[in-house]
């Protein structure tokens, strides 16, 4: 079966099969997913691939707070939800997962934290320009996210140049949305103790030379969560996805199937 | 979609020389490698499923995509501020290829009457056979564009600067136009390159080289690209059906829903080198590399001289006309200033008094100017395309796409000038003796 529209992008792989909902980061949309939603189909995985209001295909207006974005996804998932419930996010994405988590929203085997800091404070200068003007914040958020190498040198996407492809991506989000996103992030407070609480198993994905999410942020999350583990990929920013796209596969599949 | 900015963070020549290339890890070689391989060994079969039901990125066979090949296009994308490119075996292979992926029997071209007479062909008569037709138009004339735009319209094609005719498109007006009507510009940037001209910056969807010409500089290679910025919305109208709707060739994929801005490069690619085969091999792929990274340095050299001959000729007694945007005479030259700010190709279009026989004389007394069929050489060369390159054309459409009998065009070559213009006084001295 094969159902989709412009919030989202489901597919049913078979009764009782565990489904993965991946839900993507500030000024991103289903289609970051591309790389990964369609290899875990075809490997006995039903997937939703989110679309927030505002993002991609998504025309309803954007929401401005991780709770609302967490509540969003409970609305679709409650349509769709499986046994097995493995939560993927990326960035704020990964926000909305530990919100979900922490609030019970719905049942969650396991979670996949990709580019993930708690807090995730967003600085006063890329706050304000997201506000004024989002195709310049957007630039920025490009060039602080990718390591020099795969801003210049080649990328394991065949044919595509890499800074010019997200800049596109992150192009659909409609006006204000993106400030709205990284705001959401900016004011996402969650307390130590209640991360202490969580105890579904967590993997935290960090690009070692990400400077919007650095690895001390992951590794002091990683200490917090306690059945979490950390894995940081070399050479790798902020677009784990696209940078290293097989890395990140095998690190997903390796924990998936343990 | 709100307006895009480009991304700039290395300057031209910068990328010219370095994007899309890892260094190499086995053996640290600074040059690209050749990887001449038909294919590539899967780790097991579970990776050899994955990367050919396009669930992950990999090498599968040459014909579909190949290393060496891929840094050119990642290179070419990033000096076209596109987010991808596709190498083909030729220029016509990529225009061929971007009809094929976007168009189906029954649909509609709009093409400026201004191109190549290769083109002219392929979309007047060859497409026609499989049941796509072209309107050929004025592509200045805007009412006459506006007016030919039907329901089935699929696709609009023009070069930035037109063979032989120099005519430039206005792609910021023709672009407002095909927008309100969803329907995807194709550029063909071949005579200014990338450096001198990036059609994305007006408005342009997609772009096209014949990367055989001045991308690759040396005449040894023959090849293409397609170029996409991912501006246009496949999925707005519902009538790109090869990008909008699922695709049994891939268990039911849709393409735009999967991968988004990368829809029509992975159609284009996954469907059209594979089913089609005009890929670009490897050697070629290098050949035309060591031109790339040199492109700025020839372009402006190629301008320089360029210039100074469309004047030099302008001033001469024997030259019945000289076309070439730099000259305050041609109609498209505050057109030109605007989008080619750093000068408008080395093509230079002219006639000489006493018409095609003194035409024909004169290149047959060029020693320096090579007479043949190409354009873009770093070598000087010469043709008369009324009677090669257009020569199917019957007088009447002739008349139509600006080609008088008497045009001489020239490509103007990075050779010391005062040797250019001395062939070129000997040549005349020849005919007008």
């Amino acid at each position: 079966m094969y159902k989709s529209n412009k919030k989202y992008n489901y597919k049913k792989f078979g009764k009782n099969c565990p489904l993965i909902i991946f839900i993507h980061g500030a000024g991103c949309d289903q289609t970051f997913w591309a790389l990964l939603n369609r290899y875990y189909f075809f490997r006995g995985y039903s997937t939703l691939a989110i679309n927030f209001p505002g993002h991609g295909d998504n025309m309803d207006k954007g929401l401005k707070t991780i709770d609302e974005m967490a509540n969003y996804v409970k609305k679709i998932v409650k349509k769709y939800s499986s046994k097995e419930n493995i939560l993927v996010g990326h960035s704020m994405g990964s926000l909305v997962c530990l919100n979900v988590i922490l609030n019970k929203l719905f049942d969650v085997s396991k979670a996949i934290l990709i580019g993930i800091a708690v807090p995730m404070q967003v600085n006063s200068f890329l706050l304000n320009l997201s506000k004024e003007n989002s195709a310049d914040a957007i630039l920025k958020m490009i060039n602080w996210s990718l390591t020099d190498e795969a801003k210049l040198r080649g990328n394991q996407l065949i044919g595509l140049n890499l800074p010019n492809f997200i800049n596109n991506l992150m192009n659909k989000t409609s006006n204000r949305t993106l400030f709205y996103d990284l705001n959401a992030c900016n004011n996402y407070i969650v307390k130590e103790e209640d991360m202490r609480k969580i105890d579904i198993p967590c993997l935290i994905i960090v690009g070692k030379r990400d400077v919007m999410t650095p690895l001390k942020s992951a590794y002091k999350l990683c200490k917090l969560l306690k059945n979490s583990s950390i894995e940081i990929l070399d050479s790798c920013g902020h677009f784990h996805i696209f940078e290293k796209s097989n890395e990140v596969r095998e690190v997903i599949s390796g924990y998936l199937e343990n | 979609m709100k307006k895009k900015k480009n991304l700039k963070l290395f300057d031209f020549n910068t990328l010219s020389l370095h994007a899309g290339q890892n260094l190499d890890t086995d053996f640290a070689s600074r040059a690209l490698p050749i990887y001449q391989t038909t294919s590539y060994v899967f780790e097991n079969s579970s990776e050899a499923s994955s990367i050919f039901n396009l669930e992950k990125d990999g090498h599968i066979y040459s014909r579909i995509s190949n290393p060496t090949v891929a840094t050119l296009e990642e290179r070419l994308a990033s000096l076209e501020k596109g987010i991808g490119a596709i190498c083909t075996s030729s220029g016509q292979a990529a225009l061929h290829l971007t009809v094929a992926t976007l168009l189906n029997s029954g649909d509609h071209i709009i093409s400026s009457n201004r191109i190549y007479g290769g083109s002219r062909n392929l979309l007047g008569l060859t497409l026609k056979r499989f049941g796509i037709n072209t309107t050929f138009v004025d592509p200045n004339n805007f009412k006459d564009i506006k007016k030919n735009i039907k329901k089935n319209t699929k696709l609009f094609f023009a070069e930035t600067l037109g063979n032989p005719g120099l005519e430039i498109l206005d792609i910021e007006k023709v672009s407002k136009i095909m927008s309100d009507a969803d329907v995807p510009i194709l550029v063909d940037n071949t005579i200014p390159t990338p450096y001198l001209c990036n059609p994305f910056d007006y408005g342009a969807n997609l772009v096209m080289h014949s990367i055989t010409k001045f991308i690759g500089g040396h005449g040894i290679a023959v090849g293409g690209v397609i170029i996409d910025n991912g501006s246009f919305d496949w999925n707005k109208t519902k009538k790109f059906k090869t990008l909008s709707q699922p695709y049994p060739g891939y268990n039911n994929l849709n393409f735009y829903e999967e991968f988004g801005p990368g829809a029509f490069l992975s159609r284009a690619r996954a469907e059209g080198l594979r089913d089609f085969g005009s890929s670009l091999s490897p050697q070629n792929a290098f050949y035309i590399m060591l031109g790339v990274e040199t492109l700025g340095p020839r372009m402006m050299k190629h301008v320089s001289n360029a210039e100074y001959v469309a004047s030099f000729l302008s001033g001469k007694e024997e030259v019945a006309w000289v076309k070439h945007p730099s000259l305050r005479s041609h109609e498209g030259h505050k057109l030109a200033s605007k989008i080619m700010p750093k000068g408008a190709g080395a093509i230079i279009s002219f006639g000489l008094k006493g018409g095609r026989s003194v035409a024909i004389k004169f290149i047959e007394n060029l020693r320096l100017f090579s007479h043949l069929a190409n354009i873009g050489d770093a070598k000087s060369l010469v043709i008369h395309p009324a009677s090669t390159t257009h020569a199917q054309l019957n007088n009447e459409e002739l008349k139509e796409v600006g080609i008088t009998e008497d045009l001489i065009r020239l490509s103007v070559g990075i050779e010391d000038l005062d040797d250019l213009v001395k062939d070129i006084n000997h040549a005349l001295s020849k005919v007008f003796k």
